[in-house]
């Protein structure tokens, strides 16, 4: 029969981890170390094969949405795995090891890469004909939960130390350090005697080992151990600068601060020589002898927040509102130094792009 | 299946479908009686076809999701865009109409607004993710649009066509002026009688159609919400990022008829070229040639020459100009 459906991803459903979302798409690589070693041996030929561990990596594109599906996407896989990269005591594969959050005029697209051990049996990676409808509060049913929409321009705001206008996109990367070793593994069973086993270390035998014949802590398995040494968050984005000679008369130049208006005549560059009537030039944070600035102190107010990315959430407890596009339980950014302002000017749209580094709280 | 009554974005109507449409309650407003008529900047125009009104990205997107069938929406900008035809016309003392001269001149100088009323174009000025349907329509004049195209053609024994495409968004939420019919002062049509052609090397005496066509090229951006805005799906705004007039002609040959009209292509500077219109003129100054054409055929033979304006950049130098009224001087 010509018509097989089953050929198609649009009829499956992604789970990671035990979790269900939404992906435009999802590739899960897994390899193994192997290489032909060659010795004293008589013959070129490869003979003797050096095979080494496992590594399964994975990644998935998906959107941010708004209604009953936002349950399932990007925005909520970042803020379950961020979370549980930062868990010490609950581990659970896969691991994120990176996400991009990039908001712009199509809309925000979440691009998330995962390392698991390429375990067969850790579940990290499932594609499954699960029914939509079934996935409790069904929120793909637009007539039982809020209809889904994909998130667009006007469900996000953004501010980047001093530009809060004209803001085109905005990206935030996270990006978890990860260590990956091999253990010599000990022995499943009973090894030696306890009367040579401090007390303090009283055990004989493998602390890890288990029934399943994959587990990575039982001898003779090629799985690696995983884990956390450190998260950073960077970002970058792009605006458009806007140029208007307010000076009387005009001196054609944008490099002022109109009196008269009293605003800048360059808005998202700074152009001026001086940094105006307090000195802040407000491009980048820079520092002074002595003293630690963020974003918002160049600002001139240090109470206000150097990055903030926020999503409008109609079903807001309490009301509908802003909300931080990443749980501020989880990681709090409000401190922010910025790194980068590219000017750039071509017939089109004059724009900067920016860059900025995080404090992880 | 259980239906979720409280819903933030999503508010169903009590009974759907089981009521038929039309009913007074769902009236819409302007739509009973209709009386056709369109301003621009407040002063009333003559027109064949008008298509202006807002538009907007509205699709779905498929995902990874458990099925085929659409069941998320995708909701992006909205905007004003559309085109209108008019004949050119005339009042009795010879004039172009206010509404005609505000176009020409936002063709030329698209670094100002134009204000459109309408009897019958709705508008929504809420987020339509938020509010979609039918619901909360509003006659609203369309108050930030510039002439993005404007063509304007005669031919023998046809009058005088404009045709413009329009661009812009809604900016403030301005009630429309509702037009009403209004004394008119009896005018006329143009037409091919009114026009002439010359350029400095030729009196140009067999052309057998003229045309001129300004067009704009615009970018439009949105940006995020700035912190302490509200939320629009308008666009924030849009610039004329280029500016290209042209021209083009065809003339009949006959014996005798100047044959150094055959431009190989290139600018010839001391040239110019002057489409008179009746009640306007096009003046330009450097043509840029393409090459011109000359298909041999067995009915009569016709010569089609294209050029482009070639003029100085700035907007505010007058030494650009190319569209001149009776009363002005060239």
């Amino acid at each position: 029969m010509p018509v097989r459906n089953k050929l198609y991803g649009v009829y499956k459903l992604l789970e990671l981890g035990g979790n269900k979302y939404v992906v435009e798409s999802a590739n899960r690589n897994r390899e193994m170390e192997a290489q032909p070693k060659n010795f004293v041996q008589g013959t070129a030929k490869a003979r003797i094969m050096d095979v080494g561990g496992l590594s399964e990596t994975i990644s998935v594109n998906l959107p941010i949405l708004v209604g009953g599906g936002a349950s399932l996407d990007g925005r909520a896989l970042v803020n379950t795995y961020v979370a549980r990269a930062l868990d010490e005591t609950n581990e659970t594969l896969p691991l994120i090891t990176g996400a991009t959050i990039k908001v712009g005029q199509e809309g925000a697209t979440v691009s998330a890469n995962f390392l698991s051990d390429g375990r067969p049996s850790s579940g990290a990676f499932r594609v499954t004909n699960f029914p939509i409808d079934s996935v409790p509060g069904k929120p793909l049913d637009p007539t039982y939960s809020d209809p889904t929409r994909v998130a667009r321009f006007y469900d996000f705001r953004c501010r980047i130390g001093g530009i809060i206008y004209y803001i085109m996109e905005a990206s935030i990367e996270i990006r978890v350090n990860t260590d990956k070793k091999y253990f010599i593994a000990g022995a499943e069973n009973t090894w030696g005697t306890t009367q040579f086993v401090a007390t303090a270390m009283n055990t004989n035998q493998n602390p890890l080992a288990s029934s399943d014949a994959n587990n990575p802590y039982n001898f003779g398995t090629q799985f690696p151990f995983i884990g956390v040494t450190g998260i950073q968050v960077t970002g970058s984005g792009q605006a458009a600068v806007e140029l208007s000679d307010y000076s009387v008369p005009v001196d054609y130049d944008f490099e002022d601060y109109g009196n008269t208006q009293r605003k800048w005549e360059a808005i998202n560059v700074d152009l001026s020589s001086d940094g105006g009537g307090d000195g802040n030039h407000y491009e980048l944070t820079w520092q002074r002898p002595g003293e630690v600035r963020t974003a918002a102190d160049q600002l001139g107010d240090p109470t206000a927040q150097g990055f903030l990315l926020e999503i409008w959430n109609p079903a807001k407890q309490g009301g509908a509102g802003w909300e931080a596009l990443l749980d501020t339980n989880i990681v709090d950014l409000s401190n922010a130094l910025v790194t980068k302002s590219d000017f750039r000017v071509s017939v089109g749209i004059l724009t900067v792009n920016f860059g900025f580094i995080n404090w992880v709280k | 299946m259980a239906r979720k009554k409280k819903s933030s974005v999503f508010i169903p109507l009590g009974d759907p479908t089981t009521l038929s449409p039309g009913i007074n309650s769902r009236m819409e407003v302007a739509t009973g009686f209709l009386i056709r008529h369109v301003r621009i900047n407040g002063n009333a125009i003559f027109v064949e076809r008008f298509e202006v009104q807002p538009r907007q990205e509205i699709e779905a997107k498929w995902y990874i999701q458990g099925g085929p069938r659409a069941s998320i929406a995708n909701i992006g900008k909205k905007w004003v865009e559309g085109q209108m035809s008019f004949p050119l016309r005339v009042d009795r003392s010879g004039l172009l109409p206010e509404s005609i001269r505000d176009i020409l001149t936002n063709a030329e100088y698209p670094n100002e607004s134009l204000r459109i009323d309408t009897n019958h174009t709705l508008s929504y000025m809420g987020l339509t993710a938020e509010n979609g349907g039918s619901d909360d329509n509003t006659l609203l004049a369309l108050d930030d649009v510039v002439v993005r195209s404007l063509t304007i053609s005669v031919a023998p024994n046809s009058d005088i066509k404009v045709n413009i495409t329009f661009f812009g968004t809604i900016d403030a939420k301005i009630a429309g002026n509702y037009v009403t019919p209004e004394d008119t002062e009896i005018g006329r049509k143009l037409n091919w009688n009114d026009c002439d052609a010359s350029r400095y090397s030729s009196a140009m005496r067999t052309v057998s159609l003229l045309e001129f066509s300004i067009e704009n090229t615009i970018e439009d951006a949105v940006f995020l919400t700035a912190m302490g805005e509200e939320r629009s799906d308008q666009i924030k705004l849009f610039g004329v990022k280029q500016c290209k007039w042209s021209g083009k002609y065809e003339e009949i040959l006959r014996l005798g008829a100047e044959t150094e009209n055959f431009f190989h292509g290139g600018w010839k500077v001391g040239e110019n070229v002057t489409f008179d219109f009746g009640g306007l003129r096009f003046y330009t100054r450097v043509p840029l040639f393409e090459m011109t054409e000359q298909p041999l055929t067995a009915l009569m033979i016709v010569r089609k020459s294209k050029f482009i304006s070639l003029t100085s950049p700035s907007q505010s130098n007058q030494q650009g100009k190319l569209i001149y009224f009776p009363e002005e001087e060239i």
